[in-house]
């Protein structure tokens, strides 16, 4: 189908990162109230991204005062990156992104045998960060993989969401919702043992539980886009 | 130190404090000190089907508002000697259940009993967080429907992560489950889940099918857990539950219809 009123497409920003290095709440919120009372205008309806990677032991209480507080000075948290998975549902509720963690330019790999040193050209090439779930995905959970492949060696029940900038794959029942290419990668593909979704996705073309063919229906299939149409094969019929 | 167990679902109505009070009568008849919990504040029920309802003075409420001590609050079953009932309050609300205070009562009731069964309330707000937020070990109560194995399965999700073992990384809690109100032949005409669509979607460990029973109303009707009750098949499948739990391997019973004898076909019953 042709789209008349919308287009949605992928863009980027830049949008300040607060780096959290304590769980100490009175610290934290005696720094942020000196930060913003010198740059008032600079913190007012800033869009803001809370980065945990430094963090270790962060509740969810932590995350809910910090948003909280951040919200009632005026300022838009976003997203997060770098949460506890413990966190995820927290997350969720207070409205917030998932963001992907900080890029680092892949480490030059160093061959033992070469024995002039090679000039290491800075990589442009994002880092892959694949994610690999071992327990079985529950509904009203969800799974991100933004830098890459979601893998889940177990079943995702009905009400559950995986999303991944990658492909993804299910070595069990897919009964949620597939949502792959996030990024806009047309050639990322689903792949389940038997599928049973709600709603499949790659690159943003959906395709509801309705409308994927019976014969489908609890088998293992691959799930890819063909020019615009998303395509359901049964991995038995793969040439 | 002793285990905490919370029995939830989600959903409600499902059989979570008729599970509750026959589990933990059947651990304490089996020998082990065992105290049941009713996490239901303001829906108070588990007095009633432990038939306790008119010795309760002090309440769950009152220990956390340290208006009372727990042993005030505990009270003793009269039948079974190592079973005490920790009854709700019936007059506050959920949001009375503070972490902190049910974190001093779960911590302070593991040093006396061996288990500690939380009776859950039904979804998934404070009360339901609360009962379930110390436990070691969960029971899942399921109907054969589909809305209660979603709930279910929506709750196995909070169980990885509000739980306190959860956010600190500890050992995941383990999971079993309880299909109650099991009707084989509904089952077979496919008008209820089977029990293998159960397991396949929640892919726990199943723990019991509890058989839909009139037992299980005459058992509330005179406050004695339906598992004291030794003819009925309810309580039979309790019985067995409990001994499952405690590591003896039996099959699970009245999962098919009960074979007519003779006499039955023979008067066409
Ligand atoms: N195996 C069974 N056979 C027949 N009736 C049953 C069975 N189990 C429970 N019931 C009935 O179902 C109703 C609900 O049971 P119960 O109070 O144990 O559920 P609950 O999950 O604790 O409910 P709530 O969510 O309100 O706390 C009761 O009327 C009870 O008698
Ligand atoms: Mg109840």
């Amino acid at each position: 189908m042709e789209y008349k009123t919308t287009n949605i497409k992928a863009d980027k920003f830049t949008f300040p990162v607060v780096e959290l290095l304590t769980t100490e709440l009175e610290s934290f919120f005696n720094e942020m109230d000196i930060r913003t009372s010198q740059a008032p205008a600079f913190f007012l309806n800033a869009p803001l991204v809370l980065d945990f990677t430094k963090l270790e032991g962060n509740s969810v209480t932590f995350l809910e005062l910090v948003v909280d507080y951040l919200r009632t000075r005026g300022m838009n948290p976003l997203g997060v990156r770098g949460c506890p998975l413990t966190l995820a549902e927290k997350v969720d509720e207070l409205k917030l992104a998932v963001l992907p963690e900080e890029r680092k330019p892949r480490k030059p790999v160093a061959r033992k045998d070469d024995s002039i040193s090679i000039k290491t050209i800075p990589s442009e090439v994002p880092a892959v960060h694949n994610v690999f779930h071992t327990r079985t995905v529950r509904s009203g959970q969800k799974l991100t993989a933004m830098d890459g492949d979601l893998t889940v060696v177990a079943s995702a029940g009905a009400g559950s969401e995986l999303i991944a900038a990658g492909n993804i794959h299910v070595y069990g029942a897919l009964r949620g919702r597939a949502i792959a290419g996030v990024g806009g990668d047309k050639s990322c593909r689903i792949f389940c043992q038997k599928l049973d979704a709600e709603l499949v996705s790659i690159a943003g073309t959906y395709r509801l539980s309705d409308d994927i063919d019976d014969r489908f229906r609890r088998q293992p299939v691959q799930i890819f886009l063909e020019g615009e149409q998303l395509q359901v094969q049964l991995l038995s019929e793969t040439p | 130190m002793g285990k905490v167990i919370v029995v939830t679902s989600g959903k409600g109505g499902v059989g979570k404090t008729t599970t509750s009070a026959s589990f933990a009568t059947g651990l304490a008849a089996q020998g082990h000190e065992t105290v049941v919990i009713d996490f239901d504040v303001g829906l108070r029920n588990l007095d009633l089907i432990m038939g306790c309802e008119r010795r309760v003075v002090y309440d769950f409420v009152n220990v956390i508002n340290k208006e009372a001590n727990l042993n005030q609050a505990l009270i003793r079953d009269k039948r079974v000697e190592k079973l005490s009932i920790l009854p709700a309050s019936q007059t506050r609300d959920k949001e009375a259940l503070t972490e902190e205070g049910v974190s001093g009562i779960i911590n302070e009731l593991k040093e006396k009993f061996d288990y500690v069964i939380c009776d859950s309330p039904a979804g998934i707000e404070q009360g339901a967080v609360m009962a379930m937020r110390f436990a070691d070990e969960a029971i899942i109560v399921t109907n054969p429907e589909v809305s209660s194995v979603r709930d279910s399965d929506r709750i196995l999700g909070m169980l990885s992560s509000k739980t306190v073992r959860a956010e600190t990384g500890g050992e995941p809690i383990k999971e079993y489950l309880v299909i109650t109100r099991f009707n084989p032949s509904r089952a077979d005409s496919g008008e209820m889940l089977s029990i293998e669509d159960i397991t396949d979607l929640l892919a726990i460990r199943l723990l019991a099918v509890i058989p839909e029973s009139e037992s299980v109303l005459s058992a509330s009707n005179i406050g004695a857990p339906v598992i004291m009750d030794k003819d009925s098949r309810a309580g039979q499948a309790y019985e067995d539950c409990v001994k499952r739990y405690l590591g003896e391997d039996l099959p699970h019973r009245f999962l098919a219809l009960p074979k007519k004898g003779l006499i039955d076909r023979l008067l066409g019953r």
